[in-house]
């Protein structure tokens, strides 16, 4: 199942590499700099971001630190990231295809680790955070970015439900609480939470994903249902005659303690 | 992928060392190329300058 996951994964992003590359919410300049902010960088840091895809952040983060090292399940998400750091002239960054379970680094190894808008596809996300707490420092930051679920478990269901049929890769939107849950069973304590929200057009929104028409009309009839009541925790409505939704997001930062875990 | 990620570079599966095999590089990094275990008996490649770091069962 883990396996099949994670290929289902590859497949997904290997055919919309493009269609994410030029996502909005994916490169905000605004984020990408609290996320930046975030890590109390000194210039001297070596900095891990898991599941970099194509690079959003790795570049965000170069010109702040001694180097970032990008890893992605994803050949093809990669090669965007390794020609668009070229093209920047970015030689801090390496990226390396790989997979956040099994991470080939040692202990310790990294100042910082990050992870944006990608926790939600990991298929063993315990085990992932885990992999993530170890190859950091003591004292270092771990940083997760991501959409969440509403706390109310019916709505964070319904919402899952939807991204499951738009997306096979999609695992699960978590609630705020289970990121800081994990992250407290890994060792981390929570230091930062910045909570956000960010806005989608349907349309776009399912372009993104190309799922089957039959999918996209499931979805968007749950979407339709979940205005009354806000079924899915999304805020669904229509504005200007286009369907649109909000998503909650949180960067959370965990930081690891000095004396292990 | 450059000479320096040998230094924090191990074995996805078991953590440890790894060894290098070089078959093209230009002034900057190594193109093409493997690495090896020997502890797993496996070979990661490294292509384009990417090295692939999946485990042997999420590879082709």
């Amino acid at each position: 199942m883990n396996t099949y996951s994670k290929k289902v994964a590859v497949e997904q992003f290997s055919k919309r590499s493009n269609a994410y590359a030029a996502c909005g919410a994916l490169m905000d300049q605004a984020d990408l700099d609290t996320v930046v902010g975030l890590l109390d960088l000194t210039g001297m840091e070596r900095v891990l971001d898991v599941a970099t895809g194509t690079g959003f952040l790795a570049m965000a983060l170069s010109p702040h630190v001694k180097e970032v090292i990008g890893i992605d399940i994803t050949p093809g998400m990669l090669e965007l990231a390794v020609q668009a750091a070229r093209k920047g002239e970015l030689d801090n960054i390496t990226c390396l295809t790989g997979d956040v379970e099994h991470l080939p680094f040692g202990e310790s190894e990294f100042d910082a680790v990050t992870c944006r808008f990608s926790f939600h596809h990991f298929p063993g996300p315990r085990m992932s955070m885990c992999e993530m707490a170890r190859v950091l420092r003591p004292g270092g930051r771990l940083v997760i970015e991501d959409m969440l679920s509403s706390e109310d478990t019916a709505k964070a269901v319904y919402q899952n439900k939807m991204e499951n049929l738009r997306d096979p890769s999609h695992i699960k939107h978590y609630k705020a609480s289970e990121i800081e849950r994990m992250m407290h069973e890994v060792g981390l304590v929570v230091v930062d939470r910045v909570d956000g929200s960010s806005d989608f057009d349907f349309g776009h929104w399912i372009g993104m994903a190309d799922p089957p028409a039959v999918n996209v009309e499931s979805i968007r009839e749950m979407m339709r249902l979940s205005m009354d009541g806000d079924l899915s925790g999304l805020d669904v409505r229509v504005k200007d005659g286009r369907m649109v939704f909000s998503y909650t997001t949180a960067i959370v930062v965990g930081r690891k303690g000095v004396s292990g875990y | 992928m450059k000479h320096e990620l040998m230094e924090i570079l191990c074995c996805p599966m078991c953590k440890g060392d790894l060894v290098l095999t070089v078959d093209e590089e230009d002034d900057k990094e190594i193109i093409k190329g493997s690495l090896f275990c020997g502890k797993c008996n496996e070979h990661y490649p490294i292509e384009d300058g990417i090295p692939n770091m999946l485990p042997p069962d999420l590879r082709e």
